[in-house]
Parts: C-alpha cells; sequence; structure tokens
C-alpha cells in the first residue's frame, strides 16, 4: 500500500508563501497544535492534493458564494504560487512526486480548479491510481476524517445515503447496468407503422369496431383477421339495412356504395375531386429539323427550276425525250429541233440535283400538321384540368346541393380561411387555364398559316415562339393546379371529418382501406403483439434483476456491518447501547438505516433493535462516524489515514480506546496514520505509547501569522524522553534502541551547538538543517573549538565510543553504559544550550 | 437471444453476483449477460438490439404459427 514520505504546502489557506514541508519517517505521525493554528489547513491540504476541491464546500456551504477565495492565503501576493505535494512511496517501493498547483480559487459562482503533475508531468485524476491512491464515493473521497464529515452520514437524505452506500460497497455498476436495461426497453415499442395508428384509430371510431379491437390485443393470424374484417363489413351492412353478400370482397363494394350513399346525402364530395394533370410537352427538337430542312432546300432550290421542276418530270418522262440521240421538236412548245441530247442531258442534271425537294415538302408538312396537334392537344388538356364544379356545371352543383354556403355551413366559421384558400385558388386554376388554351389557340393557328404558305417561310422562329409561350403557360399552370390540388385536399379532409360525423360513418374509409390491405397488416400485427409480449417480459425481467440486486446488496451489506460493528467494538467495547447493522430497508431500496441494538445485560441476543440516529447520542453517533469511516477506508485502502480531531476529549473512554485500540489495529493493518489534534493529552498519549514506533511528533503554530510544523520528534529534549525509559531495560534489544536514540540525540546536541555559535557570530539563516546527514565523526571536530571545560570532549568521545555499537550489531551498550551517556548529554544541554 | 449477440465470457464480480440470483434461462439473466459485455456507451444500444432481435424471432414464429393455422 502507499505512504506519504512528506507533504509540502505553499499558500494554501493559513500556510504562508514559502513551502513547508513535514516529512514522515514512522507509520505513525501526530501533530498537536490549539484552535485556529491550521490543522484543518494541513487535513484539507491533502484533500486537495488527493481529489481537487475540499468537501468541506460540497457539504457546508449554504451557497457557493460563502467558500470564495477560501483555498488561497489571503496575505499572500497574487502572484505566489498555491500548492500541494506530496512525495508518495508505492506498494512496489518506488517513490513519486505528486503536485496539485491551485489555478483558480473557489468563486462566486464557480468551483476551484487546479493542475495535477506526478513526476513533474502534467497527470490526470487516473494517473492517481496508479500510484495506488483510490478515492472513495464523493463527497468524503479522500481517507480523510473530518469533524464536520463525521456526522455525514446521519445528516444527509436517505437517497444520498443510500447512493453513498451503494458507491461504496461497489454496486454502481449493477445500478448502471439495470439503468441501461430499462432505457433500452424503452425502445422497444418505436412509432406505431402507419398501418397500425390506422388500425387502431378504426378500431376506436367505428361503431361496430369492437372485432377490430381484438386485432390489437390476440395473437394474429391471416384468418383471423379476415375474419374480422368480413364480420364487421357484414355488421355496417345489416345495420344500414343492406342485404349482405355472401361473397367477402361484394360486401366491401357494398360497403363502398353505402358509404358514398350515406355520404352524398350530407355533402357532394365530387366535387372536390381534383383531376389530374396529363402531360403535354413543346414539339421535339426533331419536328422542328424536318421543317428547317425544307426551308433551307426551299432557299437552296433554283427559283426557275422550283416552278418548272413537274415540267421538266413530265416531259423527260416522254419516251421519245428519255430516248433522244438527236435534236427533236419541244413536246411543250413544238419549237423544231429545239431539244438537243445535250439540253435534256442537262434538264436531267437540275432535276437530279433537286429530286428529294418534294419529299422533303412532304415531311414538313406532316411536321407542321403534329405541331398542329400538338396545339390543340393543350387547349384539351387545359380544359381537362378545369376544377370539377366548373366542369360539373350550375345544374349539377345545385341539384346536388354544392356551394359555398354549405360548405361553410358544416365547417363553421373557423374554416374561413380555409374556404378563403380554396376559392383564391380555384380562380387562379382558371386563370391560368385560359392563359394555357389562349397560347394553344394562337399556337394551333399560327402552324396552320405557316403551313398553307410553306414554300414563302424563311424561319421557324416566330412559330417556335408560340409554343414557348405555351410550355410556359402549361408549367405555370401545372404550378396552380398543384395548389389548387393541396388547398382542396385540406378543405376535403375537414369536409369528411365533419360529414362523417354527421353521417355517422366514422372510420369506414379507414376501414375500406385497411380490408384491401390485410396480409400487410398481419405483418404488423404480428410485429405489434410481439413487441407487447416483449415488453411484459422485459418489466417482468426488470423486477428480476431488482430482487437479485437486492440480493447482492444484502449480502454486500451484511459484510460492511461486520466491519462498522468491529471498529465499534474496539471504540465502545461491551457498552449496552451498540451498533448493530448498517443495511437497507426493506422493499425501499433507497433507504439505508443504522440500526442499535439496546440491551440490558451482558446478553445481546434478545436486545431491541431502534434507529441508530434516534436513540444513539452524540457521542455514540460521533462515534459510529468514526467506525463507518474505519471500515470504509479499510476496504478501499490507500496505506494512509488522516484524522482531524476524529475524537472528543471531553469523552475519555472512547479517546483512550481510539489511542490505544483503533490506532495500534491501524498501525498493524499496515496503514499510515497522521493524527491532528488540538488535544495534548491525546498528543502526549500518542508520543508516548508509541514511542517505539518512532512516531513522529509535530508541533502546529501560527505565531508569526502563517502556520508553522515543527517536528518536536527531533529535538534534542524530545529524543532524550524517548531514549529514557529504555535506558535501564534489562532487555537488550531495548537497550540497542535506547542507544540508537541517544545517538540521535549526541548529534542533535552537536549540531544546535554549531547553529548557536553561528547565529552568535551573526549568520541568521544558520539552521539545524544545514548539518543534515553528517555523522558524530564529521561534527565533532567542529564542535571541540566550542566547549568551554576540557573534561566536556572526552565526555562526548565517551559517548561516541558507548553508543557506536549500539548502531552495529556487536554488542549492546550495558545499563550503566547508557545511563551515565544520558546523564552526561543531560548536563552538557544545562551547560550549553539552556 | 440471437446466435450473433456478444456475450461476455465469464462474468466476474458484481455481476457474476447478480447472475447467481437469477434464473439462467430468464429474460433478466440474459439481458445482463448482453449489457455487462457491452462498454458503457454501447450498453443500451446492445440490450435495445437484443430486444428487437426477440421481438423479430416472436413475430416470426407469429408467422409460422399463421402459416400452420392458414
Amino acid at each position: 500500500m502507499p505512504k506519504i514520505k512528506w507533504i509540502e504546502i505553499n499558500g494554501f489557506r493559513s500556510f504562508g508563501d514559502g513551502p513547508q514541508r513535514i516529512e514522515f519517517g514512522s507509520p505513525i505521525a501526530v501533530a498537536w497544535g490549539p484552535n485556529s493554528q491550521g490543522k484543518t489547513s494541513i487535513a484539507e491540504a491533502v484533500e486537495f492534493l488527493l481529489t481537487g476541491i475540499i468537501c468541506r464546500c460540497e457539504l457546508t456551504a449554504s451557497s457557493q458564494d460563502e467558500f470564495a477565495d477560501a483555498l488561497r492565503n489571503a496575505h499572500m501576493p497574487a502572484t505566489a504560487k498555491v500548492f500541494v505535494g506530496a512525495c508518495i512511496e508505492t506498494a512496489a517501493g518506488t517513490l513519486h512526486t505528486v503536485q496539485r498547483v491551485l489555478v483558480d480559487d473557489y468563486g462566486k459562482k464557480n468551483k476551484c480548479s487546479s493542475t495535477l503533475t506526478v513526476d513533474g508531468k502534467s497527470a490526470s485524476q487516473d494517473d492517481l491510481k496508479h500510484l495506488g491512491l483510490h478515492l472513495s464515493a464523493p463527497p468524503l473521497s479522500a481517507p480523510i476524517l473530518f469533524q464536520h464529515t463525521l456526522g455525514y452520514l446521519f445528516s444527509v437524505s436517505p437517497k444520498e445515503r443510500s447512493m453513498y452506500f451503494k458507491t461504496l460497497l461497489e454496486v454502481a455498476d449493477l445500478e448502471e447496468l439495470r439503468e441501461a436495461i430499462a432505457e433500452a426497453g424503452k425502445l422497444i415499442v418505436g412509432a406505431p407503422p402507419a398501418l397500425l395508428s390506422k388500425l387502431q384509430t378504426c378500431a376506436a371510431t367505428l361503431k361496430n369496431g369492437t372485432r377490430l379491437q381484438s386485432l390489437l390485443t390476440l395473437i394474429p393470424s391471416a384468418k383471423g383477421i379476415g375474419s374480422a374484417f368480413s364480420e364487421t363489413a357484414s355488421d355496417l351492412l345489416k345495420a344500414a339495412g343492406v342485404p349482405v353478400p355472401t361473397d367477402e370482397e361484394e360486401r366491401y363494394v357494398q360497403v363502398r356504395d353505402l358509404l358514398t350513399r350515406l355520404r352524398s346525402k350530407t355533402f357532394p364530395m365530387a366535387g372536390l375531386a381534383v383531376p389530374s394533370a396529363a402531360a403535354w410537352s413543346a414539339p421535339a427538337d426533331a419536328t422542328w429539323e424536318d421543317i428547317e430542312a425544307f426551308l433551307q432546300k426551299t432557299k437552296d432550290a433554283d427559283e426557275e427550276t422550283k416552278r418548272l421542276t413537274r415540267l421538266f418530270s413530265e416531259v423527260l418522262a416522254v419516251p421519245s425525250v428519255a430516248t433522244i440521240a438527236s435534236p427533236i421538236d419541244c413536246p411543250v412548245c413544238a419549237t423544231p429541233k429545239a431539244l438537243t441530247p445535250d439540253r435534256v442531258q442537262a434538264i436531267r442534271n437540275r432535276l437530279t440535283a433537286n429530286r428529294d425537294y418534294d419529299s422533303s415538302r412532304r415531311k414538313a408538312e406532316s411536321a407542321l400538321g403534329d405541331i398542329e396537334g400538338m396545339a390543340k392537344s393543350l387547349v384539351g388538356i387545359a380544359s381537362q384540368m378545369r376544377p370539377k364544379p366548373v366542369t360539373l356545371g350550375r345544374e349539377w352543383r345545385r341539384k346536388n346541393g354544392f356551394g359555398i354556403r354549405k360548405v361553410r355551413e358544416l365547417l363553421g366559421t373557423t374554416a374561413d380561411p380555409l374556404v378563403r384558400e380554396w376559392l383564391r385558388s380555384t380562380a387562379q386554376l382558371l386563370r391560368a387555364i385560359r392563359a394555357v388554351k389562349l397560347a394553344g389557340t394562337n399556337a394551333g393557328n399560327a402552324s396552320k398559316t405557316f403551313n398553307g404558305n410553306l414554300t414563302d417561310q424563311t424561319s421557324t422562329a416566330l412559330l417556335k415562339q408560340v409554343f414557348e409561350t405555351c410550355a410556359t403557360a402549361y408549367v405555370k399552370m401545372g404550378e396552380i393546379q398543384a395548389q389548387y390540388a393541396a388547398s382542396t385536399a385540406r378543405l376535403r379532409n375537414e369536409l369528411q371529418v365533419v360529414i362523417d360525423k354527421r353521417t355517422a360513418v366514422e372510420g369506414w374509409e379507414d376501414f375500406l382501406e385497411l380490408a384491401t390491405c390485410q396480409a400487410e397488416l398481419l405483418d404488423v400485427l404480428a410485429q405489434h403483439s410481439a413487441a407487447a409480449m416483449i415488453v411484459d417480459q422485459h418489466t417482468q425481467a426488470l423486477k428480476d434483476i431488482d430482487r437479485a440486486i437486492e440480493s447482492v446488496l444484502e449480502s454486500k451489506f451484511s459484510g460492511l456491518s461486520s466491519e462498522v460493528g468491529a471498529w465499534w467494538e474496539r471504540l465502545r467495547p461491551d457498552e449496552k447501547t451498540y451498533f448493530y447493522s448498517v443495511k437497507q430497508r426493506p422493499k425501499a431500496r433507497r433507504t439505508v438505516d443504522f440500526k442499535a441494538g439496546l440491551c440490558q445485560g451482558p446478553d445481546r441476543k434478545k436486545a431491541p433493535l431502534r434507529d441508530a440516529v434516534a436513540v444513539f447520542s452524540q457521542s455514540q453517533l460521533h462515534c459510529l462516524g468514526l467506525a463507518s469511516f474505519l471500515a470504509r477506508s479499510m476496504r478501499e485502502p490507500n496505506g494512509f489515514m488522516v484524522f482531524d480531531d476524529p475524537v472528543v476529549s471531553s469523552d475519555e473512554d472512547y479517546r483512550a480506546h481510539f489511542v490505544c485500540t483503533v490506532l495500534e489495529e491501524l498501525i498493524k493493518l499496515g496503514q499510515q496514520v497522521i493524527l491532528l489534534t488540538q488535544d495534548q493529552r491525546t498528543w502526549k498519549d500518542v508520543s508516548e505509547r508509541y514511542a517505539s514506533k518512532d512516531v513522529d511528533v509535530f508541533q502546529i503554530t501560527r505565531d508569526t501569522g502563517v502556520t508553522t510544523v515543527v517536528k518536536t520528534s527531533d529535538d534534542l529534549m524530545a529524543m532524550m524522553m524517548k531514549a529514557e525509559p529504555y535506558v535501564r531495560s534489562d532487555h537488550p534489544e531495548l537497550r540497542k534502541r535506547a542507544a540508537e536514540v541517544l545517538r540521535d540525540a549526541v548529534e542533535r546536541f552537536c549540531k544546535e551547538m554549531l547553529v548557536k555559535s553561528r547565529r552568535v557570530q551573526g549568520d541568521g539563516a544558520a539552521r539545524i538543517t544545514d548539518y543534515d546527514g553528517r555523522t558524530l565523526g564529521d561534527l565533532f571536530p567542529k564542535v571541540h573549538p566550542l566547549l568551554k571545560d576540557a573534561s566536556h570532549a572526552g565526555k562526548l568521545k565517551v559517548m561516541e565510543r558507548f553508543l557506536n555499537p549500539g548502531k552495529h550489531d556487536d554488542t549492546v551498550p550495558s545499563k550503566g553504559e547508557l545511563t551515565c551517556a544520558l546523564g552526561d548529554l543531560k548536563k552538557l544541554r544545562e551547560d550549553y544550550l539552556k | 437471444m440471437n446466435a450473433d449477440t456478444k456475450t461476455a465470457a465469464t462474468p466476474t464480480g458484481n455481476v457474476a453476483a447478480l447472475l447467481a440470483n437469477l434464473k439462467k434461462e430468464s429474460l433478466g439473466y440474459k439481458l445482463i449477460e448482453v449489457a455487462s459485455a457491452a462498454e458503457p456507451p454501447g450498453r443500451q444500444a446492445a440490450v435495445a438490439a437484443a430486444l428487437q432481435a426477440q421481438v423479430k424471432a416472436l413475430s416470426k414464429a407469429f408467422a409460422y404459427a399463421k402459416d400452420q393455422v392458414d
């Protein structure tokens, strides 16, 4: 387990600017200081080092600003660094320097922040784990017991107490698993598919919907679904007095007819049908190419040839001309010998050059015919897209009661915006249709005229432009038609609800739609039933898991109870009122109770149990807090514990048991104990009782305004006192120990002599630590000149000889030698240092 | 539980103690196995996937039953 070799504090709370190092060489250290000298500052410095916070802020601050600027020494310059460092010896024996520097102190609205380094390198909280330093459940994370944390478990809410113990007992992981499983359960049933929603709505609104309702709770089958729908259709028809066909499909047709009839009695919805838009596009490029090709040929052809082409063709068809070998009379004008073979050949060549002129013209005429047809078709399409109330006509509207007044009567005034929007879109659509029809008519006429004077045309540009106007008008009409369709759909949906309600046919439409997709419905219902079943199983699984977690916790609480009980008995053995257990309240997972046993005699078996918080005295609760802390700390051993006045000085028995039994047990268990107390008796008791363990003894003062910690176990008087009980011991091991302490004391005497001499000579900076690591052999030559009596040098020399064997495993000094050495040392101290 | 669901080879510590308090064939046992095999960020998703697999398997079973009946 890790141990603290030293801690170093700078500028933290009552510590001033200038690092104060407190070194620990023993498994137990005790520091005494009156109130307000800085004991708690030391404990909180260690807590800050380990956790980055002080739990007092979390536990006692009623508002955050109470702790504003609490960590930095108020008298220190703002530029001075505030830090706490420590040297940690790991279980493997390696040494590591850990340091935490305060970056921002607690503010009015913010927590403090700090940086952590391990061996000079930036580190995270997790890096402390690698050194064997494990923090417990917050807020009491560090192995440090303060006065203000003793009562924590009795003052917090049952839920917080429960959470604390669960974290301590390390079952938070099970709670996390349980939470993940619970949360995952919420995802079993996702958003219902549209078909399922429709069935749920239909079953709820349809007057004869009980058969459909049952589909939602039973394990589905195709037969069951078919039967439910068929029987429901039968019920609907029977209720309306309509004969029920045997054929299933025929039943749905009858229901549809019935629905249409019933609805139309309330309002003729046919007037709100929206004709679908037919596709139309402007003439393709290929169409124009045929026309433009002909125009090009027209341009290229010789005007005279164009005019005489037909005549030449007929002339060349005359047999005498076709076979001409010598000049003959012209068959057209009868000029004698006018047609020579050369002239006929010239005519033939000219005709060949223009041989596809006619074909091209036919193609162009055909294309123009198509274009004219497209223009007419556009006019037709536009006519078809007229709103139904227009196409059906005034007579239909009057006869069937279709009108805005009726719509307003059905929907009420709240639907006025909807009606106005529909009227506006209807008017816009009519305008757009008129524009398309006009453009189509113009295009048709232009195509016709163009075709009639085809040979005189030179360009298609104007005609194309007319068709572009058609295309633009058609696109615009499509956009407006979409707006009309949307506003009609909105109006229709609103009306549908009212009409169905007035007609008492709510849910019929959904029913008929669902009847057409029974196969899909079967899959959806299978999924729905499976999900519902898994939800039930999941709920049961969570109950099982809760019970199992409780069992695990019960077993862990039982273990913890025994541990708390064992520490309690060390602190308050055989008391009639005693700690009995800490456990969860039955059937209340979030409540943890401390139970006390109340007995009148030594037999605790029949002791009635009560809640400890209610029956324990303040001293007993104090003790229970300490026992709980000890049990907790031993479960998460960090190797050390810091106690800031753990016992009430007025509680003599309790104090004695703590000093004698508890501390001894902790040391036996390998724990390093750092005890800070204001009680001088406790300080002395610990110093003397654990002298054999080389207890580190400190005194805390604040004489100069800042906390100063002095290791008094190192001073000469303390060393002599430590040696005194052993010098006359019969036991060689104890005399050997006395020799070791006395040798350290002689060294200390020499150092104090040298420091005193230097200070007399004006060296105010002289310190004992200047001679750290020096042996008696080094020190004697320096001390000799300072001795006033020649016999004193001899005494020191003899002391060195007496005490030396104690350091080595040679002969252990006798009682006489040790007594003389101690006596001489006392005399020398009187003469030179007092 | 579907075959490709990842499960921890040997649960230890608290999880093992918890499993010892659950019936092996129960859904709770299987869900704890799945949850403990997944790392915390994906734990909920892993359990949700396992539950969805259960729903799917059951749906199929219903479909099979339907075919048999029909």
